[in-house]
């Protein structure tokens, strides 16, 4: 039985899913995520029931040859391997990954932040003059994780992020670049959501409420926004993901990035992943990285 | 417990113990002189070779006789070894000293190793593992001293003929140690310098490999084929460095020559294309290009694109091969060495070629 489910809508794919019904690669389940393609299926080694995880990333139009469009290097397909009509190798062959079930029954995709911050590049730089702010919506990627019961089973990138070095080349941050849009205002409705219909964004895709403040005396070009994704939840409110609040305050020798407010809650606001670190413990871990750098100590 | 100090605090210190018993000894010896003196019975002391070897199993009855046939012999008695024993640790005084020596060495040892175990937790947080541990060698070193020092005190031993013998053999063990010196005081400038940690990858002298481990007078480098490298701090300090993975992103530079007939506008294009297109290639800083010259056999191009340390193979064999790919699907060749040679044979059939038709332009 085979599953291919919309790819926008978040309230449907970022749940629980039942375990595929019988084993091998023609009853594999497919979820359809962004640019990423998940399938799941029943894999049996003697009394033991695995559950086979593989995952293909859409070849971006630019992808050369030689750099096939899959998640990680490990799941690259080799050129020999048997693939089925939608492409996936044949169960059993190495673009597989297998996690043991146990007794469970079910698994949980659950949608989480890169392990690098996304820079947000934008497309139309924002010229902010002093002591003034301007409020928007950005939008970065999630990746997925397979839970089976209490533990995470894979990671799963759904897009080929490219990376990008935010600030020098001896003192620089690494990031994921994405390139982006500051949305204005007006474009917002009254409660923080896009006016404009949903289908512009996939399940992949994350909002990011932003107030971008300039505390300097001097006009600033923002160019790029990074986004620290390890201190912020993901939330869902309908078919959307977005995070908190986010406010970028440009002080004349650094950029801070902050939480100013947290979504209110309702009964349609579902929180999906919780912040993984404080914005405390990002600045301390950041300054003593800073300082590691400089000293090298 | 001694067992589990020596190993965790001690372990860079494997004579402690042999310095100990030496020490022991060095402060017993005297004492058990002074103990055999203290039996009132005159010590033998052999002064003249002819003495007979029935002397040795001399009596206190028949000393007397011998002093009187050897006037320049010593008078030699025979203590028996169990009554010397007995007075040895017998002596009030001298068990005192050694208890005082010993409970100074183990106090010594109980508080130095607590110390190197609190500042070996906060060392190994704050600080890299090559200032951590070279600190924590230092504080090793300077207990040890300290304890000896304290345990020749509390042994009432007179530290300045020590001290003045010190001295002596410190110059004596400078000559002879001068390399070792030498590295070790180059080890110090190299901390200071911070040039480089444990993990990261060096080149020195074509020698390349991950810095393995950071010691007193050497580092260790462990090569990409598995071969262990030790290069003196001493040459380390001379030798011109290449430390590969300082910062977090690093260039890499590709050049490459095209024959004078392509298109180099449209083999910029290409090039930079590739290189935007690469996945892990960064986007900032933006990849460089650049002509470098007219060279013998074409023209030499310069790509340059940064990429994560982390992501070195992908990108330099991803990059040369996409590189490859994409000019042959495009037509521009890669330039090779080109000579044109011309026979003697050649010539002369070209110089018989113009007798017969003429010199060029000439009309009959």
């Amino acid at each position: 039985m085979r599953h291919n489910l919309p790819h926008n809508n978040a309230e449907l794919i970022w749940s629980t899913w039942g375990i595929p019904e019988s084993c091998g690669t023609a009853a594999a389940r497919t979820h359809r995520i962004g640019a990423g393609t998940i399938r799941t299926a029943i894999w049996k080694t003697g009394s033991n029931t695995l559950l086979a995880i593989s995952n293909q990333i859409d070849a971006p139009t630019w992808t050369m040859p030689g750099f096939p469009g899959t998640a990680t290097p490990r799941l690259c397909f080799p050129a020999e391997s048997a693939l089925d009509e939608q492409g996936f190798p044949e169960l059993g062959g190495p673009g597989w990954m297998y996690a043991w079930l146990g007794k469970e029954r079910r698994y949980a995709l659950l949608p989480a932040y890169p392990e690098l911050p996304v820079c947000v590049r934008l497309r139309h730089p924002v010229m902010l003059p002093p002591m003034t702010n301007i409020q928007g919506i950005l939008a970065s990627y999630v990746q997925a994780e397979l839970h089976i019961g209490s533990h995470k089973a894979a990671t799963l990138p759904l897009q080929a992020l490219q990376k990008t070095l935010y600030g020098s080349t001896t003192s620089g941050l690494v990031c994921y670049v994405v390139d982006g849009s500051f949305i204005p205002d007006d474009l917002l409705d009254d409660n923080g959501g896009l006016k404009q219909a949903d289908q512009d964004f996939d399940a992949s895709r994350i909002l990011h409420p932003v107030r971008i403040r300039n505390n300097t005396s001097e006009v600033v070009h923002i160019q790029d926004l990074c986004v620290y994704g390890s201190q912020l939840s993901i939330f869902r409110k309908g078919r959307q993901l977005f995070s908190e609040k986010i406010q970028f305050a440009f002080g004349p020798s650094r950029v801070r990035m902050s939480i100013e407010s947290s979504p209110r809650r309702s009964s349609d606001t579902v929180i999906l992943a919780e912040a993984q670190t404080s914005g405390e413990d990002t600045v301390i871990e950041r300054s003593i990285e800073m300082l590691r750098a400089i000293t090298r100590m | 417990m001694m067992k589990n100090l020596k190993n965790r605090d001690f372990r860079g210190v494997p004579r402690l113990w042999t310095a100990i018993v030496l020490m022991l000894l060095w402060t017993a010896a005297p004492a058990l002189l002074r103990a055999q003196n203290g039996t009132e019975t005159p010590t033998a002391v052999m002064e003249d070779s002819a003495v007979p070897a029935q002397v040795d199993q001399a009596t206190p009855q028949n000393t007397a006789a011998v002093a009187e046939e050897h006037p320049n012999a010593g008078v030699v008695v025979d203590i028996p070894l169990l009554d010397s024993l007995k007075n040895f640790f017998l002596n009030p005084e001298l068990l005192g000293r050694i208890l005082n020596v010993g409970l100074t060495i183990l106090v010594g040892i109980v508080l130095i190793s607590l110390l190197i175990g609190v500042l070996k937790r906060i060392a190994h947080k704050r600080l890299d593992p090559r200032s951590s541990d070279l600190i924590i060698k230092i504080i090793q070193w300077a207990g040890v001293a300290l304890i000896v020092i304290n345990a020749l005190k509390a042994a009432k031993v007179d530290l300045n003929p020590l001290l003045g013998a010190a001295g002596i053999v410190g110059i004596a063990l400078g000559f002879a140690a001068q390399t070792s010196v030498s590295n070790f005081i180059s080890g110090f400038f190299l901390v200071s310098e911070k040039a480089f940690t444990v993990g990261d990858i060096l080149t020195i002298d074509n020698l390349t490999g991950v810095v393995f481990s950071i010691d007193t007078l050497s580092i260790k480098l462990r090569a990409f084929d598995n071969r262990l490298i030790r290069i003196p701090n001493e040459t380390l300090i001379k030798a011109n460095m290449i430390n590969l993975t300082r910062f977090p992103v690093r260039r890499l530079n590709i050049t490459l020559t095209v024959p004078y007939d392509t298109d180099v506008e449209q083999a910029k294009n290409l090039l930079l294309d590739i290189a935007d297109r690469h996945p892990t290639v960064l986007r900032n800083p933006e990849p460089f290009f650049m002509i470098q010259s007219f060279g013998k056999e074409g023209v030499d191009l310069f790509l340059g694109v940064w990429f994560v340390q982390s992501d070195w193979e992908p990108t330099n064999n991803g990059m040369f091969m996409a590189i490859k790919q994409r000019f042959d699907e495009a037509g521009i060749r890669f330039a090779y060495p080109t000579f044109n040679l011309a026979t003697q044979e050649d010539s002369r059939s070209a110089l018989r070629q113009q007798a017969v038709s003429g010199p060029a332009g000439s009309s009959t």
